[in-house]
């Protein structure tokens, strides 16, 4: 009976041990992969700030030898969401606690992150379009 | 026995002669034969505000080693890695009077000469006359970027995106690019580092 019951003190300790740490009912590493989810979203779309930055130069070199107002709609799509990325960076913070408040402001967050990605990725995709019949 | 040092300091000048010493850096970028002369990339004119609101040109950079950069101040990944390897170089050489940090900032909405200044303050370098936190206009980021990370470019499979890219460019007293490394990494900023002592000896007086 003793053993029996050094054995599941055991294993219980040894189930607590591998239980991820919790605080305010969130799991840390929930909170983690999520910053890290958020990260490389902001990342990979700041890469293609370049690329949208390059195109807008691109379409400004053509505007110069054919100035045509189809351009200025998609140079100002590619414009405002560059912009909305900046503002995005300016805004946020890393959340201090670990709690529920901040689970939801990562959610928030990368529900925003992925808002402006799409609307990079359409604008980048339309300039591309254009540049390619330009050419 | 009385033979042994003769031999010794023979093979001691062997060991000399063998040992190779660095050679120049190579000059990156693409190049062009104009009337049988070179013409090596080159950085173009520039002029930005550093983050006393100073104008900072090309003439502020004449004859001066540096290296180049791209960052923004709220950048939540790579800048802060950038920052303190930028920082072990600023430490190292920020008594050479012949050496620039020049960092670009690609967010000219946000990073103004004040928020430049207060993010220097920050790093601890918010007196250097060595680092300085240059803010470019929106229309002219795409552009220098280019010039600058061309050799990189040139040289990996770089996507596109080079304003994100956390590159350090090593430019020379010519505004040509010697070097270039990942300015996340620690063990290439070593490198890149002993570089820079190369090129400040490159034009030395013998």
């Amino acid at each position: 009976m003793y053993r029996k019951l050094v054995l599941f003190g055991l294993m219980f300790i040894l189930m607590s041990a591998c239980k991820p740490s919790t605080s305010g009912g969130i799991s840390t590493t929930e909170l983690a992969s999520l910053h890290t989810e958020l990260m490389a979203l902001h990342d990979s779309t700041m890469v293609k700030h370049g690329v949208s930055l390059k195109m807008i130069d691109q379409l400004d070199q053509i505007k110069l030898s054919q100035p045509e107002g189809s351009l200025d709609s998609i140079r100002d799509e590619l414009d405002r969401s560059n912009e909305a990325m900046m503002d995005w960076m300016a805004e946020y913070t890393d959340p201090v606690t670990q709690d529920s408040s901040a689970l939801n402001y990562l959610m928030d967050q990368l529900r925003l992150m992925k808002a402006i990605a799409q609307t990079q990725a359409t604008a980048i995709s339309g300039g591309k379009t254009i540049l390619e019949t330009k050419k | 026995m009385k033979r042994f040092p003769f031999i010794a300091a023979i093979f001691f000048f062997i060991y000399l002669g063998c040992k190779q010493s660095p050679g120049p850096l190579p000059i990156l970028g693409e190049s062009e034969i104009v009337d049988g002369d070179t013409i090596f990339h080159q950085i173009p004119d520039f002029s930005y505000l550093d983050q006393y609101g100073q104008r900072f040109t090309q003439d502020s950079v004449r004859s001066k080693v540096y290296v180049s950069d791209f960052f923004f101040t709220k950048c939540p990944t790579i800048c802060p890695k950038m920052a303190q390897q930028l920082l072990r170089i600023h430490q190292q050489f920020e008594h050479n009077p012949d050496f620039r940090i020049l960092s670009h900032s690609i967010d000219p909405k946000y990073d103004t000469t004040e928020a430049l200044k207060k993010y220097a303050d920050k790093l601890g370098v918010g007196d250097s006359r060595t680092w300085h936190f240059l803010s470019v206009p929106k229309n002219e980021i795409s552009a220098i970027a280019g010039k600058y990370l061309a050799a990189v470019q040139q040289d990996s499979t770089l996507e596109e995106g080079f304003t994100h890219t956390g590159h350090f460019l090593l430019i020379d007293q010519e505004r040509r690019i010697r070097s270039f490394c990942d300015g996340t990494k620690s063990e290439e900023v070593d490198r890149l580092m002993k570089e820079i002592s190369l090129l400040l000896d490159e034009k030395k007086p013998h």
